[in-house]
């Protein structure tokens, strides 16, 4: 048997034997097929009554269907290409020809003339930023490499020289100056040479160096810390340990208020109260529990530290203020502030 | 394509990729955004861009850009409400004539750019169709589809007034 029908397909063999383009051939392998299954002979047999007759109508108004020219030009898509261009010039010819006389035509094309848009002027407000430079890499010469080196030299020289060179920034690793050995912060009665020469100290108050109130305000962070170390190893709030352990060669820590928000006014504020305070500073009253609770602004005097509370009730919000003082010399009336912290 | 015929090139045409984009989106910011993103685009593949070819590639650049951004915002559906509320902010473009850029504006998108650039550019079909990926004959069909329903809308606003 032919491979070549089949039951997906003998229908179209069918078909083809009945228009009668099936060649001898290919008719004997259909029969073939269709004894091998007879349930098809029926389909093969009736296959040939199904056939349509062609009725012939007639359609009356097939004249309104013709169109004329000017109606092709009426059209919207042969206006659109008038106006843009795209009809060839025979029909751009004959479309001219016909808008002049035809006012539908006309109205058309007044109509799609609105729809081409007139280009406004529009101005990019940013166009300086998109411009570029180029890059010009500018070769050294010889004479810039030598006033480079010039100028080096020149400032190496100046520094070197310069006295400055030798100024040191005060910080808690100076060398302090010794009190002298009368004065002693400590439990025992001083004696009055000791109460004289801090009072001495107080009266030259205008010896204070605002300078060096002003060069160690920025205190940086190394000193914050060691402010807060020394603070906390000092623990300024139990006056009675520190006299305890009174010791000339550790720094003061002044605590004061001040106020916050001026820089000037704190510095002259300390310096005027550090020496108002250590001007009304009664060492014999730290012997006694009673009398501390008598000083105003000093609260605790131990193992060198003085902390004085914030100032009278009648100031406003003030912030403390450290200052970090070095030993008091009283024999010079002088001592060094060597940190200032907030 | 040096950096001088880049420069002239944004002298010459910034301001109107700024204008074919700026009345695509309807939206000042987005339309800078936009122009600039494609001149730094052009600027990175300044030494690959012939010179004379630089008006084309900077609104096929500019085009694909406003795209892009169209279709990702069309993705974010919650983002829609903000867009409404952007058109009817402070960025709205709001220049020419009104009636005109309303029609504009309710015209799909690809007929929108189109016409934009054939009426605004004065880009033939071919040229619009190579910024636009077309082909000559779905750009033609895209304005010729355009101006029929301009017309009609404007047509239709007439009869209103």
């Amino acid at each position: 048997m032919n491979k070549n029908i089949n039951i997906e397909n003998y229908q179209a063999f069918i078909l083809d034997y009945y228009e009668g383009t099936l060649n001898t051939e290919l008719q004997e392998e259909l029969f073939l097929f269709l004894e091998k299954n007879p349930s098809l002979n029926q389909e093969f047999e009736e296959f040939e009554l199904i056939k349509l007759e062609a009725n012939y109508e007639t359609f009356d108004n097939s004249k309104m269907l013709l169109k004329t020219k000017e109606d092709f030009y009426l059209q919207d898509n042969n206006i659109i290409a008038f106006l843009e261009g795209d009809l060839n010039p025979t029909e751009s010819n004959e479309f001219s020809s016909f808008l002049q006389s035809n006012a539908e035509l006309q109205k058309k094309v007044s109509e799609f003339k609105r729809t081409f848009i007139k280009p406004e002027s529009v101005v990019y407000p940013e166009k300086e930023n998109l411009l570029k430079r180029d890059t010009k890499v500018i070769a050294l010469r010889f004479w810039h490499y030598a006033a480079a080196a010039i100028l080096l030299f020149a400032v190496g020289v100046y520094f070197i020289q310069s006295p400055d060179s030798n100024v040191q920034i005060a910080d808690n690793t100076q060398e302090p100056i010794p009190i002298e050995k009368d004065i002693v912060l400590d439990h025992q009665v001083p004696t009055e040479n000791s109460i004289d020469l801090l009072e001495e100290s107080s009266v030259n108050r205008e010896k204070v160096k605002i300078g060096q109130i002003k060069q160690n305000s920025t205190l940086n962070n190394r000193d914050t810390e060691k402010v807060n170390q020394h603070e906390s190893s000092a623990d300024v709030m139990e006056p009675k340990n520190k006299l305890e352990s009174n010791s000339q060669q550790n720094p003061m820590i002044v605590q004061s208020a001040v106020e916050y928000n001026h820089v000037s006014s704190i510095e002259k504020s300390i310096s005027e109260e550090i020496l108002n305070d250590l001007a009304n500073l009664d060492l014999s009253s730290t012997t006694s529990d009673e009398n501390n609770t008598s000083l105003d602004n000093l609260n605790a005097i131990g193992n060198g530290n003085i902390y004085i509370e914030p100032g009278s009730a009648s100031r406003k919000r003030k912030r403390a203020f450290k200052i970090d003082v070095g030993p008091i010399d009283i024999a010079q009336n002088d001592y060094a502030i060597s940190s200032l912290s907030k | 394509m040096n950096t001088e015929e880049y420069n002239t090139c944004v002298k010459m045409h910034a301001d109107n990729v700024y204008r074919f984009i700026l009345h695509n989106m309807r939206d000042e910011e987005e339309a800078k955004d936009i122009v600039q993103d494609s001149f730094e685009k052009m600027w990175i593949n300044v030494a690959n861009i012939n010179a004379e070819k630089s008006k084309s590639y900077l609104f096929t650049t500019a085009y694909r850009t406003m795209i892009d951004r169209i279709r990702r915002k069309k993705r974010m559906v919650s983002f829609e409400i903000e867009i409404h509320d952007k058109a009817l902010g402070q960025n709205q473009y709001t220049g020419g004539s009104e009636v005109i850029q309303n029609a504009l504006s309710k015209l799909p998108e690809i007929q929108r750019s189109v016409i934009l650039l054939r009426d605004y550019e004065g880009y033939s079909y071919d040229e619009i169709g190579e910024i636009t990926q077309l082909n000559t004959s779905q750009v033609k069909v895209y304005i010729y589809r355009a101006r029929t329903t301009l017309k009609q809308m404007l047509v239709s606003v007439d009869n209103i007034i």
